[in-house]
């Protein structure tokens, strides 16, 4: 198979699976909840992806999850506002959560930080053993540029 | 997923042999490969969250992984689609061992929606370990490179 076929297949291939996992992904968010409070009244859900804590109280919290706020009812433990968690629970409209379970993802700040320090060495020794021919398109080894 | 500095470690302790020379960028390449076209997407813009579903699963990034080999040179076109695919498999493989509430990865994805981990650790355990593979990494490069320059003398 001929290469520019070959990437637009896999480009098209790639597309249509993120468009499938968007529209097929069978998970409730946050915001279908609150989007349609009476449908999820009791339906459990799962807030783990970039989900921060804005204020707590001893039977209670708020946390923030792309741009949405909502109030956790159940003891926050010993989390602090501006912490990362990941929690279960219950909706209930018009727009509250019953906790079920609560994990405090601390160290997530410091493993994004960390994890920017492979990938600058990763570009880094990559840049000084691949040079990128724009004729070609592709990506050459510059030892074997200066031989050929 | 664990951070990157710790794939960033299993991968170096598999391909730092010298006879993986040519293939050890792609290999570290294909290990970072599952974070890098997911997480900078929905961690900057939480919104698109839905849209980085599929990019975390190894279908898509091993097709990602093929899509990335077609823009190395002809020669090394089948060594950088074995290398990318061999990290990939790597990192799922750590990642396997994770814990999460609720749901994990869709390993199957798109024929499942069911996911299954090991739950030896949490995502963010792994950080604590960060200066002890970091210090490993720089010791070993350092007495090699030092043993490299007194045989080479």
């Amino acid at each position: 198979m001929q290469r520019p076929l070959r990437i637009t297949l896999l480009t098209l291939v790639l597309a249509a699976l993120i468009w499938y996992g968007h529209s097929a992904n069978p998970a409730v968010t946050l915001r279908d909840c609150l989007a349609d409070p009476e449908r999820y009244e009791g339906r459990r859900i799962t807030l783990a992806t970039e989900v921060t804590v804005v204020q707590t109280w001893p039977d209670s919290l708020i946390v923030h999850q792309a741009g949405l706020k909502v109030k956790v009812i159940g003891p926050p433990g010993n989390v602090r506002p501006g912490e990362y968690v990941s929690l279960i629970a219950r909706f209930r409209s018009p727009g509250r959560l019953e906790l079920e379970a609560l994990h405090p993802a601390r160290g997530r700040r410091a493993k994004i930080v960390w994890s920017i320090l492979p990938l600058l060495l990763l570009a880094f020794f990559w840049l000084a053993a691949y040079r990128f021919d724009c004729r070609r398109f592709y990506w050459e080894e510059r030892q074997r540029c200066r031989t050929s | 997923m664990p951070d990157l500095v710790t794939h960033g470690f299993a991968a170096w302790l598999l391909v730092r042999p010298q006879r993986w020379r040519r293939v050890r960028l792609l290999f570290f390449l294909g290990t970072f490969l599952p974070d890098i076209i997911s997480r900078p997407i929905y961690i900057l813009f939480p919104h698109w969250q839905g849209y980085t579903v599929a990019m975390h699963t190894p279908l898509f990034a091993l097709l990602c992984g093929l899509l990335a080999a077609e823009f190395m040179t002809p020669d090394l076109r089948r060594c950088a689609r074995l290398a990318i695919s061999a990290g990939i498999l790597l990192h799922f493989g750590l990642d396997l061992m994770q814990s999460h509430l609720g749901d994990g990865y869709y390993w199957f994805f798109p024929f499942s929606w069911r996911s299954y981990e090991l739950g030896w650790f949490w995502p963010e355990a792994t950080v604590a370990w960060v200066p002890l593979w970091l210090a490993i990494i720089t010791t070993a490069e350092a007495v090699l490179a030092w043993r490299g320059r007194h045989s080479a003398a």
